[in-house]
C-alpha cells in the first residue's frame, strides 16, 4: 500500500468472506472533502464495505487504512449511519444522542445541540420507537455526526426520507464536503449518488467493477456496467481502481 | 468511569421500560421453587433448589439481555466507540447484576415461604451468598451471552453453556447457602465465599482481554 498517498480512506486488495465471499479484492482510495458513492445492487457488498471502513468487521484479506492508520485506531474520527439506527427504541431522542455523548466522551449538551441542528428537538423527549422511519434515519445521521468525524460512512441514507429531507440531507453532504470531510455513502439509485458525489464506483457481486466521475455518470453507464459487468466483473473496470 | 456508569444507566433505564426480564425471570424462577415444592422436596433441597432456580432464570435473562442490543443493531454502535472494551464488558455485566438481584429478591421471598425458611436464618449472610453467587454466573454468563448474541436458538444455548461452567460458583453458592440455612454464621462458609470470590474474578478478568474479540463481527 501506497503510505505516502494521505488518503482518508484506503483498501488495498481487501476480501471478505463470510460463508461465501462478500467483497473481493477491492482496493479504492477516498481523500479528504470527497464524497464516494458506492452504487451495486442489493447483495453487492456495499454495507460490508462501510461496515469494513467502520472498523466493525476485519477484512478476512487484505489491507484497509483510515487516516492512515487501522479503523480500531479511529474509531473516534469515524462516524457510520446505517440501514439501522444504532438507537435503543425504548429510549428517548435525547437520552440515545446523551449515551453516544457519553461513550465518546463529548459534553451532554452536544446532544441538544445536534437534535436543534435537524430540526427534531421538538422530539427530544420521545421514545425512538415512536417516529416514523425517516426521522428515526434523521436522528441516526445525527448520531453519527455528534462527534464530529473526519470520515463519514452513509449506508443507503436518503432510504424513507421524504423530498424534504432528502433535500437537507443534500446540502448537508455538501457542506461536510465544503469542511473537508471524507464521505462514503452507499446508494442503488444512480440519481442520488450523482446529486451527491464527487466519485462513483459500483460494486456487483462483491467486486470493484467501476469506478468514474460522478459529471460522467448517469442511468445509461450503470445499467451497461449491470448488464454485462456482472458476468465479467474484471473487464468492465474503466480504469485501475484507486487511481485519481 | 463516564462510559462505564452510560451503559449501567441505559441498560436500566431500556429494562424499566420494556419490562421484559425482570418479569421473565421472577415467573421462571418461581415456576421452578414451586414445582420443586410441589414435589415434596424438603428443606435438605432446599438450597439446589434455590440456586437451580437462580441459574435457570439468570441464564434466560442474560441471554434476552443482548437482545435487546441487536435491536437496530445497537451492538455495532458500542463496537464502533472508542471505549475501552473491557469498559463496555463491565457495564453490560453490572447492568445484568443489578436486573437479576432484583428478580432474586421475588425469587428468594418466595423460596423462603415454601421452604419455610424462617428464624433462625440470618438474612445478610443469605444477602451476601446470593451476591457473591450471582457475581459469579453473572460474571461468565454475560461474556457467553455476548459471545451467542448473534446465534439462533440463543435462549436455549446460554443455559447449555452456562451450567457446566459455572459449576465451580454453582456448587460453591449451594454450600454456602445450605450453610447460611442451617443457621450457622457466615463465617463457617469461609471458603466457599472464597472460591465465589476467584471464580468471579477470574470471570471479569477474561473478558476483559477477550471482549474486544467478542464485539467485533
Amino acid at each position: 500500500m501506497d503510505t505516502d498517498h494521505a488518503a482518508a480512506v484506503a483498501l488495498a486488495k481487501v476480501w471478505k468472506v463470510y460463508d461465501a465471499p462478500v467483497l473481493r479484492d477491492v482496493s479504492l482510495e477516498v481523500d479528504a472533502g470527497d464524497v464516494l458513492a458506492v452504487l451495486g445492487p442489493n447483495g453487492a457488498g456495499k454495507s460490508t464495505l462501510l461496515r469494513l471502513i467502520a472498523g466493525i468487521a476485519r477484512p478476512t484479506r487484505g489491507h484497509l487504512r483510515v487516516l492512515g492508520a487501522e479503523p480500531a485506531a479511529r474509531r473516534r474520527s469515524i462516524g457510520l449511519a446505517g440501514h439501522d439506527t444504532f438507537l435503543a427504541g425504548h429510549l428517548t431522542t435525547l437520552e440515545n444522542l446523551q449515551f453516544f455523548a457519553d461513550l465518546y466522551s463529548l459534553p451532554r449538551a452536544r446532544a441538544r445541540a445536534a437534535l436543534e441542528d435537524i430540526g427534531l428537538l421538538h422530539l427530544a423527549r420521545h421514545p425512538v420507537r415512536a417516529l416514523s422511519r425517516g426521522t428515526a434515519q434523521r436522528v441516526s445521521l445525527a448520531r453519527s455526526l455528534l462527534h464530529d468525524p473526519a470520515v463519514v460512512l452513509l449506508d443507503e441514507p436518503f432510504t424513507g426520507l421524504d423530498a424534504r429531507a432528502a433535500s437537507d440531507l443534500t446540502q448537508h453532504i455538501g457542506r461536510l464536503r465544503g469542511v473537508g470531510r471524507c464521505v462514503v455513502m452507499t446508494t442503488h439509485r444512480v440519481d442520488e449518488a450523482v446529486a451527491v458525489a464527487d466519485t462513483v464506483a459500483v460494486l456487483v457481486g462483491g467486486r470493484l467493477v467501476a469506478r468514474e466521475r460522478a459529471s460522467h455518470v448517469d442511468a445509461g453507464w450503470l445499467l451497461d456496467i449491470y448488464g454485462s459487468g456482472a458476468a465479467k466483473p474484471e473487464t468492465r473496470s474503466p480504469k485501475p481502481v484507486g487511481s485519481p | 468511569m463516564r462510559v462505564f456508569l452510560a451503559i449501567v444507566r441505559r441498560d436500566l433505564l431500556v429494562e424499566g421500560r420494556a419490562r421484559e426480564l425482570v418479569p421473565s425471570m421472577v415467573m421462571l424462577g418461581v415456576l421452578l421453587v414451586t414445582v420443586a415444592s410441589a414435589a415434596g422436596l424438603d428443606r435438605a433441597a432446599a438450597a439446589p433448589v434455590l440456586w437451580l432456580s437462580v441459574v435457570f432464570a439468570a441464564s434466560f435473562g442474560l441471554a434476552r439481555s443482548f437482545h435487546h442490543d441487536l435491536e437496530h443493531d445497537q451492538w455495532s454502535g458500542l463496537a464502533m466507540a472508542p471505549v475501552d472494551r473491557a469498559v463496555v464488558y463491565l457495564g453490560k455485566a453490572a447492568a445484568n447484576f443489578i436486573i437479576i438481584l432484583a428478580a432474586e429478591l421475588v425469587i428468594v421471598g418466595v423460596f423462603a415461604v415454601f421452604f419455610n425458611v424462617r428464624g433462625g436464618v440470618v438474612w445478610t449472610a443469605l444477602a451476601v451468598t446470593m451476591v457473591a453467587g450471582t457475581a459469579g454466573i453473572v460474571a461468565i454468563g454475560t461474556l457467553l451471552g455476548a459471545m451467542i448474541a448473534l446465534a439462533r436458538l440463543r435462549e436455549a444455548l446460554l443455559p447449555l453453556l452456562l451450567l457446566p461452567v459455572a459449576v465451580p460458583a454453582v456448587l460453591a453458592a449451594v454450600r454456602a447457602t445450605e450453610i447460611v440455612l442451617a443457621g450457622r454464621s457466615l463465617a463457617h462458609a469461609q471458603g466457599e465465599l472464597q472460591l465465589l470470590a476467584a471464580f468471579t474474578a477470574l470471570c471479569v478478568a477474561l473478558p476483559v482481554v477477550l471482549f474486544e474479540y467478542v464485539l467485533e463481527e
